[in-house]
């Protein structure tokens, strides 16, 4: 650059300095921050939208899982359903005896008492933990509505049991080695219902007759497939040892109509023994 | 810090950031467009109008020199003018040649330093418009012939050139200033 040059640039810089106006100056920069705030949320808005994209499957999952859930405990209710349910919790070990019915309090009905209503088979012994603890959902559904009026001796069993249930513990539920400690503690367990519980309360004892009638209806099925001319009377009364007074009157019948007349009578007064108030309302 | 760093910040949300940069060009990006479009009443919104447009598309800014952006800008907002104003674009691309009559018969007795600074003013206003242009972003922006030549979009000899024209005539018509001074 030459001196001239410079001399130029020099009478320029002289020159006036022209800025612009305040009130300009004020303007651009609010537009500034303006466009900065925009921005900002402009950023958030796909952020919202991030979270939205997750949540709606998230929210989907959680319901079918809920639903899956509700319908296999549902699913319970239903006998093949029930028992392809419990086949995955427990895997059978040897029945050595056919299963046990919990002993129903008795009604005070003789052989025209209502059938009990049909329901599913009863659970086999190897889905019966110690202490006759049952895997059944089922078994958790009843005794929860009654769980609040237990009542003290009987109604801890049937609560301790239908608790137990309902928590299924795997430890406690597969037990495919050995089911006898179990069916002996049924058996107990079916001994001392069977000895009358006093103070019952009402939602306990449906409880309670509801199990038992599920099972009562499974064994007199069974009996009545299994009771033929051939059939030893004693197996006969061993079978019905802890059988309810319904299945006890299908027997006799049976045997009466086998043409063991002889037999019938036995039975019946084995029957007359073990159910005396049956008798009395008979008479 | 520099402008590019400065610019940055703003972008990521620093609105400090723009004030500085907004203080190191307000001055001479207004008398640029101002000088330029010949003091037109126009002039601040303009300028306005550039900085609006620079804020908008703060993030195609990639790097390099920020004030070459920020006057390109004034630059091509000044051509819209100029062709809205139906004079085409041809005042900054063109025009060499229609220079104004320089004001040679001015007294000697006025020849005083404001006198030439007001005469160089007047003089500048004769130029074309590409040669003023040029001028103008070397004085005001303080840019290198290379940077004027990239925010013109011409080469650097034309530039050069340009520049050239624009002192000779400028030198022409303050003789007698410098002779004075």
């Amino acid at each position: 650059m030459s001196d001239h040059d410079r001399r130029i640039s020099e009478l320029y810089a002289r020159g006036p300095r022209e800025e612009p106006p305040a009130d300009l100056d004020s303007a651009i920069r609010a537009q500034a921050a303006r466009a900065l705030r925009e921005t900002a949320g402009v950023r958030q808005a796909p952020r919202v939208q991030r979270r939205s994209r997750w949540m709606v499957p998230l929210a989907t999952a959680a319901t079918l899982l809920l639903s899956v859930g509700l319908v296999m405990r549902m699913g319970g209710d239903v006998p093949g359903e029930q028992a392809a349910t419990m086949d995955t919790l427990v895997k059978p070990g040897p029945v050595r005896n056919p299963p046990q019915a919990l002993n129903a309090p008795r009604p005070g009905v003789g052989p025209s008492a209502p059938a009990p209503r049909a329901l599913p088979a009863a659970p086999p012994e190897s889905m019966l933990s110690e202490g006759g603890t049952s895997a059944l959902p089922d078994a958790g559904r009843i005794t929860r509505h009654a769980s609040p009026r237990v009542a003290p001796p009987v109604s801890e069993e049937a609560a301790g049991f239908a608790d137990r249930a309902d928590t299924r513990q795997p430890s406690r539920q597969v037990r495919p080695a050995s089911t006898e400690p179990a069916s002996k503690a049924l058996n107990a367990q079916q001994k001392r219902l069977e000895r009358g519980a006093p103070a019952v309360s009402g939602a306990d004892a449906s409880a309670r007759s509801e199990v038992a009638a599920r099972s009562a209806a499974s064994t007199v099925r069974s009996d009545a497939l299994t009771i033929d001319s051939s059939t030893a009377l004693d197996q006969v009364i061993q079978s019905l040892r802890h059988a309810p007074e319904s299945r006890w009157w299908a027997a006799m019948e049976r045997l009466d109509a086998l043409g063991r007349q002889d037999d019938a009578r036995a039975l019946r007064r084995v029957f007359e023994n073990r159910f005396p108030g049956a008798r009395e309302l008979e008479e | 810090m520099d402008d590019d760093a400065l610019w940055q910040l703003y972008r990521e949300g620093d609105q400090s950031a723009f004030d500085e940069v907004y203080a190191r060009h307000r001055g001479g990006l207004f008398r640029y467009v101002k000088r330029q479009c010949g003091d037109c009443p126009e002039a601040e919104e303009l300028y306005q109008d550039v900085w609006m447009q620079a804020i908008r598309n703060r993030d195609s800014f990639q790097g390099g020199k920020l004030g070459a952006w920020l006057y390109r800008i004034a630059r091509n907002r000044l051509i819209d003018h100029f062709r809205a104003r139906g004079g085409g674009n041809k005042d900054l691309d063109e025009g060499d040649a229609e220079v104004v009559e320089l004001h040679r018969d001015w007294p000697r007795q006025l020849l005083m330093l404001r006198d030439c600074v007001e005469r160089l003013f007047g003089l500048l206003t004769g130029l074309s418009a590409a040669q003023r242009d040029a001028f103008l972003l070397k004085e005001e922006g303080g840019f290198t012939l290379e940077e004027i030549a990239r925010i013109t979009g011409c080469g650097r000899e034309t530039v050069k050139s340009r520049l050239r024209y624009a002192l000779t005539r400028l030198r022409k018509g303050l003789e007698d200033c410098e002779e004075t001074s």
